[in-house]
């Protein structure tokens, strides 16, 4: 029998389906689309998680703090010291400058030091040349994120080339000076969430910093940052931590906290080991008693003379053809939902990065465990087939 | 197709033998209408089973066109079945899923004998013959009881088989339809064996051979 014939009948059985195939096919469904959810899902926190991971500065950023009298003796420490995987020491312990769009609101912006290694990559624009050049998010906010919606943000791509004034004060909120800005590149803050900070030039930065500072009184008993080092890489950290402390300089590293993937990841697998489990014991029954239902159909191929291996393949085909469908349905089904989710999630300001993905992969593996155990269970049952349909016949 | 001492026994679930053919010796010949008459539990059915190779006999020998149909392998014995052989059921027995052209064409799909052109050009002047040729892309559903047993002659004769075997053809059937039936396979009749098992009297007018079977025992009338 040409394999054209035997798919032509299986598609055609597809047709008439009886509420047990309903049934099944229903739940092929779901168990293929609790398949992808996770997968799929699991690339929201992975891509969330690597965000926290591998590009938040402030874990690649080592606090050596102390009192005043401290200072000399960390700075004798850091000059001996040769790692060269410590981009830069901030003697002033300042990693950011308030910068205030309004003196009126407490809307500000937040200027960092243009670091090497720690400032994000320019995707539109130029790179800082100039003493007053900045470098803005895409989209900025100068209000608290806490009341944040994504459709506050303003665009600030739109304004590369243009001046923006930002205004310094002083520990007494007082104003000290207002400074024209250009802005000559942006970038994409989503990744680092982070779409109030701005980056300028690290000359530009110290000026700022000893004008806004000049009042400040010096308290040599207050506990304070005194050095912050900017290190290249999450891995060197713990090196360069380890040797400060054993030099009595005390440190403060923000910690990460990968496990969050890893408890993702281990909950994912579990609800995977539990669907294939049950999706396993759901499809032994149905294919051992696949024949049953369809005796009168494999009786009508026997007097017709149809050999059993025939028989086998219409319904081999058959069924693979009815899991197929539930294949297309399941993945139609979870693009939905991924459209559906993803728009949710974009109301949430961090959750531009959610990309939520089609793991097809997993699905087709599972889509061969199925026919294997259909191929597996036909070659079981077709005596059984066999002495039935006999019986069968007589009855027809 | 000829039967020397065929014996069908079964073993009951209380494990009692039943005998449901008891030393049937008979010679069935080509251009014959034969009719089987017999009450229920007279062995009619399996008498069919064993005549259409779908069972084998206890005991005895069945020749089908001289081969010794216990010496044959089961996919030897589907081969005869599809070429030589062509079964009418009580119940039709035709596929929901198909239309009543496709229910015909099942039987040629692992038929060899003609081009696919041959089979339906075959089958559209069989379903003119029988007047359904306005019915041939109808779902059996869509079909009367009448209607639907004369596709299911279609679907035995489409590969030109030398034996019709009908299981009680009009028990499902009316009067008129059952009249024209039986004028059909009186007409198959004059090139083919043909074999119909029944209860209904009706049958013998049309047959030229009228057997009875009772308690598993086969006499001539």
């Amino acid at each position: 029998m040409k394999t054209k014939e035997l798919f032509l009948l299986g598609f055609k059985s597809l047709k008439f389906l009886s509420l047990r195939k309903k049934i099944f096919l229903v739940i092929q469904i779901v168990i293929m689309l609790l398949i992808l959810i996770p997968f799929g899902f699991y690339s929201v926190f992975s891509n969330a998680a690597e965000t926290i991971i591998n590009n938040q500065y402030e874990f690649r950023e080592i606090s050596l703090y102390g009192t005043s009298n401290d200072y000399e003796k960390y700075k004798s420490v850091l000059n001996e010291y040769e790692n060269n995987h410590i981009v830069y020491i901030d003697e002033l312990a300042t990693p950011n400058i308030r910068a205030y769009t309004s003196v009126d609101s407490r809307n500000n912006f937040i200027l960092k030091r243009k670091i090497e290694g720690f400032v994000p990559e320019v995707t539109n624009g130029n790179e800082l040349n100039n003493k007053y050049d900045i470098i803005c998010p895409e989209m900025a906010t100068d209000v608290n994120f806490e009341e944040l919606n994504y459709n506050d943000l303003i665009n600030l791509e739109e304004k590369i080339g243009k001046t923006i004034n930002l205004n310094f004060l002083n520990s007494d909120d007082e104003l000290v000076f207002s400074q024209e800005f250009n802005i000559v590149g942006t970038y994409n803050a989503d990744f680092y969430y982070s779409y109030d900070t701005c980056y300028i030039l690290n000359n530009t930065f110290d000026e700022i910093l000893s004008k806004i500072n000049s009042d400040l009184k010096e308290d040599s008993d207050t506990v304070k940052d005194l050095f912050i080092l900017y290190v290249d890489n999450n891995e060197n950290v713990e090196e360069i931590t380890n040797y400060l402390e054993n030099n009595d300089i005390m440190v403060s590293v923000p910690k990460l906290d990968d496990k969050i993937v890893n408890y993702i990841l281990l909950l994912s697998i579990f609800i995977m080991i539990i669907l294939v489990i049950t999706s396993i014991i759901i499809l032994i029954n149905y294919f051992k008693n696949y024949y049953k239902e369809e005796y009168y159909n494999i009786a009508l191929y026997k007097a017709l003379g149809f050999k059993e291996k025939d028989i086998i393949k219409i319904i081999f085909i058959e069924n693979i053809l009815l899991i197929f469908v539930a294949l297309i349905v399941s993945i139609v089904l979870f693009i939905f939902l991924k459209i559906i989710v993803t728009l949710y999630l974009h109301q949430f300001v961090a959750f531009r990065i959610v990309e939520i993905r089609l793991s097809i992969i997993p699905l087709f593996i599972y889509y061969l465990v199925i026919i294997l155990l259909n191929y597996v269970f036909l070659k079981i049952d077709i005596n059984e087939i066999s002495s039935m349909s006999i019986k069968r016949i007589g009855e027809l | 197709m000829k039967m020397e001492d065929i014996v069908k026994t079964y073993i009951s679930k209380n494990g009692n033998q039943v005998k449901a053919l008891n030393n049937i010796n008979y010679n069935f010949k080509e251009g014959k209408f034969y009719a089987i008459m017999g009450q229920s539990g007279s062995g009619k059915t399996t008498l069919i089973n064993i005549l259409g190779l779908v069972d084998v006999p206890t005991r005895g020998k069945y020749f089908f066109n001289g081969l010794e149909v216990q010496k044959l392998s089961n996919d030897k014995l589907s081969e005869i079945r599809n070429n030589e052989i062509g079964f009418v059921f009580q119940h039709f027995y035709l596929n929901n899923r198909l239309t009543a052209l496709e229910n015909v064409l099942l039987p040629t799909l692992i038929n060899k004998k003609h081009t696919k052109e041959e089979i339906i050009e075959n089958a559209k002047k069989l379903f003119n013959n029988l007047g359904l040729e306005s019915r041939m892309n109808h779902y059996p559903n869509e079909l009367s009881g009448g209607e639907q047993q004369r596709v299911s002659l279609i679907r035995a004769l489409i590969n030109e088989p030398s034996v019709i075997l009908a299981d009680e053809p009009t028990g499902n059937l009316d009067y008129n339809n059952e009249l024209e039936i039986l004028k059909l396979l009186k007409e198959v009749s004059k090139k083919k064996c043909v074999i119909v098992v029944s209860h209904n009297p009706n049958i013998k007018k049309y047959a030229d051979i009228v057997l009875n079977l009772d308690k598993g025992v086969l006499n001539e009338n």
